[in-house]
């Protein structure tokens, strides 16, 4: 054995002595780590010891025994359903405890009662508030770690997720989200962009068949370069557009005439008589017509701004539009009214001449006539129109236009790494990203590097700055005066005014600062980004980032799927009715069967609820609901025979067989007496007037409208069907109203509607005898709405 | 050396070659056989790897309408990889499938394709302008269903002159 | 025999014929002594006390027995192996014991295949541990077959009767990367994916050949390749499924075949290398220590008697030691220490695990692991070239160095000496400056595409700069050759050059490569999205 005298053989021992300490020490360490060091057993231990101090505070046994055999352990929910399993409670144990709630953080109790219809072994964590269930350590939780794409939501952006089930655009639980998608529909994003299936019903914007006989080629290239500036509220977003092609636009929008309008002969109307039918038809129902004093528009925002419609538009096309409507603009939702030539004549003249801005006028006419486009400049428009996707909100000739802008149907799960940042300096987040794109479209694009410092590049952009050529081209993106020259260069180069290496091409001179920006201000070239800046109030670019981010690829399985509550069928009938309402547009302001705004009331039922003389009545001559109301449905001055057609169709169609039953079978028990007690009991002068005594929240039971032809008592108005309804619950005929549901028996129910019906205004009692019972009940909405 | 040259003399007699000759043609014919049936079985086992039908999912995908195809545009179908360009003379597809190694390539704004993977790059039409790739992206064929939709078939390719009229 | 347990049997057994009624102590008694005795019946001759009986130990034990029961001094200095070899397969030993354990949890389905990742990951107790170790224990097993190989080249350890060894080590390494390879699709996430999406790819790459030649239609040996690796056109289910049977199954069996064949094969080609001087320079010592008494007492029986000479026996046995302990403590100490060293990094740094693989979103830049980069790089030139012809060429080209050169001098001896040392230095120089050249000249001026943009493919495929290097380097091995008139210089000269130029586009691969393969100077060049 020691014939090793050249070859020692000690030192392989130390080797082998030194190295396998060495495993044994790292392996004691790693067994100490996994089973002592671990985050989770702190907060579990920490759990444990609160829940034997409050075992201890309440001295329960059953309590005390619970928390003294609290086991540490990693705790986890499996969905089974949804594939999943989440580990979340392992840290945040007090989750479904209430004794928790004031506990800090991991430990504290879900808050809200959002677990009650929402519970943790059915949902768990993730399929809410996104992170990773499987992990079992802060930080990979919770999603902060590479490689994992969907980081928790905080704050309103859990939100987002709300949609995997809920379907529906309004989720009254989720306001944000259902702000947001109200603002999808609004602002019409669905023009530009594929959304799986929202789809806009209609364009955002109006037609634009007879643009260039509708308004002054002066006013669209001031809406072009910045709408904002003539319509701060206005849904047309601010696109950037530097002065060519803002003139290559305006050219091409401009071919678009009527001749039938143009060769009109300037009308003359009077501004007085104008003025009353304006009051008459109830234009401020939709459009805005003046500032209030925080500059905060004043009126409806159904219909276009009517500030400044005088330099706007062109009276000959006023007079044509308001005769009808329909012509222009097959979908807009303005109602055609029955004006006659001078009616239409005398309100173009009150409108022309109450909204306009005399000192614009002049600038206007002191500011040279643009020249007619050219040839050129009118196929620029031409491409620019489609470039930019305007055609996604305006109709423009009868083409189908395919979306512009990205595909978004699946943007809320897209990895971040596939969105581009660019240089922004923003947290490279999926709803960082939305939110800064919503804001300022144009800040999200990379930093062009240039050759070197100090060359030639930069020594235009010198030559630039001061002169303030780049003023008139309002394209430029955010950012620094760097990036801005950044983003000149790669422009020049795209347009072919700079080869690759930035240099003039030959034979310009090239101190010509100046030729370059008039070269690319004449090129149309400076088009950053298609996305336009809609200019969004920080909430609502908020809540359309959660919208935006509930457009998910993760699917919620069957059983939780809630079919969106979208009509399938629009209402549409063929019938007289059918053809009164399209003339009319009843639809832009009332719902039917689920179609139309909720600007007024719900008319589905409307047959169900209110007295047919009344109404009648009510649509030759509208009264507003509420004192407090100043506006009111629109008199339309509708022919008798017309007004009579829908009130029968209204009372016949519009109807619930169903709604009431208890008032039809049990009317005969009830006691209109007991009903009074009860009224006068149940406190609800609180909210409602009766002979001129009670409260202003709720409308009055005994409105007085002067002049009208039917009593306007809640008898007089209300069906007992109706009424019996409403007072058992009425927040199943109207979700959100504030009336309180007062738990009712039957008996009670029928003793008030009997009560409330027996209220009808002597005056007119021998005017309606046939009818049912004509009575009154608490009048629904809380916005007092007008029924037509 | 005694004993070779012993053996050397009997294998050269004439019974004994028969005899061997005999026993021989039975060995041989026992080897061969067992390598033949060997071999066969081989053979057929390596028939298994590749099934007579791939379990893919369909190569012929409607992609919609064709009326949506219209004027100078391009689509690109994420999920079925590819673009459909549609100009004057009618539509075309173009795979995003880069033909060097199977990566996505990803369409530029100025319209070239770039590929990520070992930077090979296409110009608008899928001509190789740079790189590795060794063909132009590949043209798919393109057709009519009769309920008017526009269908691709992803295994069949056409040349890049080819366009489908509507 | 124990002497002491047969002792204590006596005793007992005249304790029973004192005393028969004691059945229960005689058990006791044997209980007692169990554990010795246990360990007398587990090793056949107890602890041996003398060279004898160490040779015994060696020669007669069931795991000890692939050693010979004595070796040569020089083998076990570290110098002459860097124990390379014994690591290499230490850490095949813990790839699959802790390849074993992973499997327990391990799903091979595209749906599952991620999440059990996780969970290994964050509920297996020690998995993550496991995984680690896997992970760092396969590049770790490249790393050192790789070596090893260069140390067997250098040390000229392919020479007769040593070549079919050698061809069993390039097989062996073959199919470590093939292992390597085929385990990194199964955790499913998008390195994976795309990794091997274009592993795949480049065994369709002879389409690049048969596309030119315009035979694809008839014979598409590049899909047939790609097919019968993924059992379908794309990365998939059907993918993951055969990666996973030739990961645990398949390529571990014929791996355990060809260790088998390589170990054989050292003991019975006459060990390890060393310098044929070996013998020589310590003749003076021979049987200083003492007659041959010291030789085992065992011979090899005689199987059959057959002509021709009989294998060499090892002449010099003074210059041999006992493998008990002596190679034990060596092959002891360089387990531990590789054990160490794999815990440490186990504990240390986690196995990448990136997003769950999406197969409508490549990877940008998509890298291979550290070993395929090198190739990556030769790929992004041309994918049948980069991918098939050129490591098939060198594989195949390495494979056959030993019929090649076939002289016998300065075997065992690192470079073959002085001339081989400058002839390496040489070399080596020489692969920097063609590497790095041929790199800077690609990346500044582009390749033939560039410049003629029509040119066929089958051109760039056959003139490329991976092909330009690989012929620039048989150039210079063949003027070596004719330079020093000796095939042993020639072999260096191009190992070398392969050796430089895989470490130089590995490095260059690596770090210079960014989004869409571009060129970069560092990582945060890289174009931010």
């Amino acid at each position: 054995m020691d014939n090793s005298d050249e070859y020692r053989v000690g030192w392989l021992k130390w080797l082998l002595l030194v190295s396998s300490i060495g495993c044994l020490a790292l392996l004691s360490l790693a067994a100490f780590q996994e089973n002592f060091t671990a985050s989770w057993r702190a907060h579990q231990v920490e759990y444990s010891k609160r829940l034997d101090q409050l075992a201890r505070a309440t001295e329960t046994k059953t309590q005390r025994k619970s928390s003294a055999n609290y086991p540490i352990k990693v705790r986890q929910v499996f969905l089974d359903e949804w594939k999943r399993v989440d580990r979340c409670v392992t840290c945040h144990v007090g989750i479904e405890n209430p004794d928790f709630a004031e506990v800090p953080q991991p430990l504290t109790a879900h808050s809200g009662d959002i677990l009650k219809h929402h519970p943790a072994d059915k949902f768990g964590c993730t399929i809410c508030h996104q992170g990773q269930g499987r992990a079992t350590e802060k930080q990979a939780a919770h999603g902060h770690v590479p490689f994992w794409d969907k980081p928790l939501l905080v704050g309103d952006f859990v939100q987002a997720t709300c949609a995997k089930c809920h379907h529906d655009e309004q989720v009254p639980q989720a306001p944000a989200l259902s702000h947001g998608r109200q603002l999808i529909g609004q602002l019409g994003c669905a023009g530009c962009h594929k959304m799986g299936d929202i789809a806009n019903r209609v364009k955002a914007g109006p037609q634009l068949d007879s643009i260039g006989s509708k308004v002054s080629r002066k006013w669209l290239d001031k809406w072009l370069t910045n709408p904002k500036d003539y319509l701060p509220q206005g849904k047309m977003p601010y696109y950037g557009l530097n002065p060519g092609a803002v003139d290559a636009l305006a050219s091409y929008l401009m071919t678009f005439r009527n001749g039938a309008i143009d060769h009109r002969p300037k009308p003359e109307g009077d501004y007085d008589t104008g003025a009353n039918i304006y009051r008459e038809s109830q234009c401020i129902v939709c459009h805005v017509t003046k500032l209030d004093y925080n500059d905060n528009p004043v009126g409806g925002q159904i219909g276009p701004n009517l500030l400044e419609i005088g330099n706007k538009v062109n009276s000959r096309w006023l007079v044509t539009f308001l005769k009808n409507p329909h012509s222009f603009y097959p979908n807009t939702k303005m109602p055609a009214f029955h004006f006659s030539d001078q009616e239409a004549l005398d309100l173009s003249q009150y409108v022309m001449e109450e909204w306009i801005d005399y000192d614009l006028l002049d600038a206007e006419e002191q500011e040279p006539e643009p020249a007619q486009g050219t040839a050129e400049q009118i196929g620029q428009g031409k491409r620019l129109f489609a470039e930019l996707g305007c055609g996604g909100c305006h109709d423009l000739g009868h083409k189908t236009v395919k979306p512009t802008g990205p595909d978004l149907t699946f943007i809320g799960s897209t990895p971040v790494h596939q969105l581009t940042f660019g240089d922004a300096k923003v947290p490279h987040t999926t709803p960082d990203f939305l939110y800064t794109k919503l804001k300022s479209p144009k800040s999200l694009h990379h930093k062009f590097k240039l050759p070197t410092e100090g060359d030639f590049a930069a020594a235009i952009w010198n030559n630039l700055s001061p002169a303030a050529q780049f003023s008139g081209s309002q394209a430029l993106p955010d950012g620094s005066e760097q990036d801005r020259m950044a983003w000149v260069f790669v422009q020049a180069q795209r347009a072919g005014l700079l080869d690759a290496s930035l240099k003039i091409a030959d034979g310009v001179a090239r101190s010509q600062a100046a030729w370059l920006v008039e070269e690319l201000n004449k090129t149309a070239a400076l088009n950053p980004l298609k996305m336009p800046n809609f200019q969004l109030l920080d909430e609502d670019a908020k809540a359309l980032t959660i919208a935006l981010m509930s457009l998910s690829d993760v699917s919620a399985p069957s059983k939780h799927f809630e079919a969106p509550r979208r009509p399938k069928m629009v209402f549409n009938p063929k019938d007289k009715f059918g053809k009164l309402e399209r003339h009319y547009r009843c639809l832009s302001c009332h719902q039917i069967r689920d179609s139309g705004e909720l600007l007024a009331s719900d008319l589905t039922y409307e047959g169900s609820r209110v007295d047919r003389e009344w109404l009648e009545h009510y649509l030759d001559k509208p009264y507003s609901m509420r004192r407090m109301l100043t506006i009111a449905m629109p008199i339309f001055h509708f022919p008798k025979e017309e007004s009579r057609l829908m009130a029968d169709y209204i009372s016949y169609v519009f109807v619930d067989s169903e709604m009431g039953k208890g008032w039809r079978l049990g009317r005969a028990q009830a006691d209109p007496e007991r009903g009074k007690t009860l009224f006068e009991s149940k406190g609800c002068l609180a909210c409602h007037q009766l002979h001129g005594t009670g409260g202003d929240v709720g409308p009055s039971l005994t409105t007085q409208v002067p002049e009208f032809p039917h009593g306007t008592w809640v008898g007089d108005k209300l069906k007992g069907e109706w009424i019996y309804q409403w007072l058992k619950d009425p927040q199943a005929l109207l979700p959100d109203t504030i009336e309180p549901n007062l738990s009712l028996s039957d008996q009670e129910s029928l003793d008030l509607t009997a009560y409330l019906l027996s209220l009808k205004n002597p005056e007119y009692q021998q005017l309606d005898p046939a009818h049912e019972e004509p009575e009154a009940g608490e009048v629904p909405e809380e916005h007092g709405e007008p029924e037509s | 050396m005694r004993d070779e040259t012993i053996r050397d003399d009997l294998k050269a007699s004439p019974r004994f070659q028969l005899e061997h000759q005999r026993r021989d043609f039975l060995g041989m014919a026992a080897m061969w056989s067992a390598a033949s049936a060997i071999f066969v079985a081989l053979l057929g086992a390596m028939r298994l790897p590749i099934p007579s039908v791939f379990p893919e999912s369909n190569s012929r995908v409607k992609l919609g309408s064709v009326d949506l195809f219209q004027g100078v545009a391009v689509t690109p179908f994420v999920e079925q990889r590819l673009w459909v360009f549609s100009d004057d003379q009618g539509l075309y597809a173009i795979s995003a499938i880069c033909t060097h190694l199977g990566c996505l390539v990803a369409r530029q704004e100025d319209g070239e394709f770039d590929c990520p993977c070992h930077g090979s790059r296409f110009d608008s039409q899928g001509k190789v302008t740079k790189g590795p790739a060794p063909k132009p992206l590949l043209r798919l064929a393109l057709s009519v269903s009769p309920d008017g939709q526009l269908v691709v078939d992803r295994q069949q390719t056409v040349g890049p002159e080819v366009r489908l009229k509507v | 025999m124990g002497t002491e347990s047969s002792k204590m049997a006596r005793q007992v057994e005249s304790d029973r014929q004192d005393a028969s009624p004691g059945a229960l102590r005689l058990l006791w008694c044997n209980l007692l002594v169990t554990p010795r005795s246990f360990r007398d019946s587990l090793i056949r001759h107890g602890r041996p006390t003398s060279e004898r009986a160490a040779s015994q130990a060696v020669f007669t034990n069931f795991f000890l027995h692939i050693l010979p029961t004595r070796i040569h001094r020089d083998s076990l200095r570290i110098r002459t192996t860097l124990g390379l070899g014994v690591i290499s397969l230490v850490l095949f030993f813990l790839l699959s014991l802790t390849g074993v354990a992973l499997m327990i949890y391990y799903k091979p389905s595209t749906d599952l295949a991620y999440d059990s990742m996780k969970e290994i990951q964050y509920v297996v107790p020690t998995g993550r541990f496991m995984r680690n170790i896997h992970r760092w224990a396969a590049h770790g097993m490249v790393l050192c077959v790789i070596l090893h190989m260069a140390r067997a080249f250098y040390t000229a350890a392919y020479k007769s009767p040593r070549q079919f060894n050698w061809v069993v080590g390039m097989i062996l390494f073959v199919l470590t990367l093939a292992l390597s390879f085929t385990g990194y699709l199964l955790p499913w996430d998008q390195l994976a994916y795309w990794a091997v999406t274009i592993g795949s790819e480049i065994a369709q790459s002879p389409r690049e050949i048969t596309d030119a030649l315009g035979i694809t239609a008839w014979f598409d040996i590049g899909a047939y390749q790609k097919q019968l690796l993924l059992g379908a056109n794309h990365v998939g289910q059907e993918a993951l499924i055969r990666f996973y049977v030739l990961h645990v199954i398949v390529l571990p069996f014929v791996m355990c075949v060809f260790l088998a064949i390589h170990f054989w094969r050292i003991r019975k080609d006459g060990g390890l290398t060393r310098p044929a001087g070996a013998e020589a320079c310590s003749e003076s010592e021979k049987f200083r220590n003492g007659p041959p008494a010291l030789a085992p007492a065992k011979t090899y029986g005689l199987m059959a008697v057959v002509r021709g000479r009989t294998p060499a026996v090892d002449r010099s046995m003074a210059n041999t030691m006992a493998t008990y302990p002596n190679a034990l403590y060596a092959i002891g100490a360089l387990c531990m220490v590789t054990f160490f060293v794999m815990l440490c990094l186990g504990h240390s740094f986690n196995a990448p695990l990136t997003e769950h693989a999406n197969p409508l979103v490549p990877e940008n830049p998509a890298k291979a692991p550290w070993y395929f980069l090198g190739l990556q790089e030769l790929v992004s030139y041309s994918a049948f070239m980069g991918g098939v012809g050129i490591p098939g060429i060198v594989v195949v080209g390495l494979m056959l160095v030993p019929y090649l050169d076939r002289e016998q001098e300065e075997v065992g001896v690192w470079f073959g000496g002085s001339r081989g040392r400058r002839v390496s230095l040489a070399s080596a120089l020489f692969a920097i400056v063609v590497v790095v050249g041929i790199l800077t000249f690609t990346i500044n001026y582009g390749w033939l595409r560039d410049w003629y943009p029509n040119i066929p493919q089958i051109v760039i495929t056959f003139v490329n700069p991976g092909t330009v290097m690989l012929v620039v380097f048989s150039l210079w091995s063949f003027f070596i050759t004719q330079k020093t008139n000796s095939t042993r210089m020639g072999a260096l000269a191009i190992f070398t050059c392969f050796l430089l130029a895989f470490a130089i586009l590995t490095y260059f691969a690596t770090v210079h490569r960014g989004p869409n393969w571009g060129f970069y100077w560092s990582k945060s060049d890289w174009p931010v999205h």
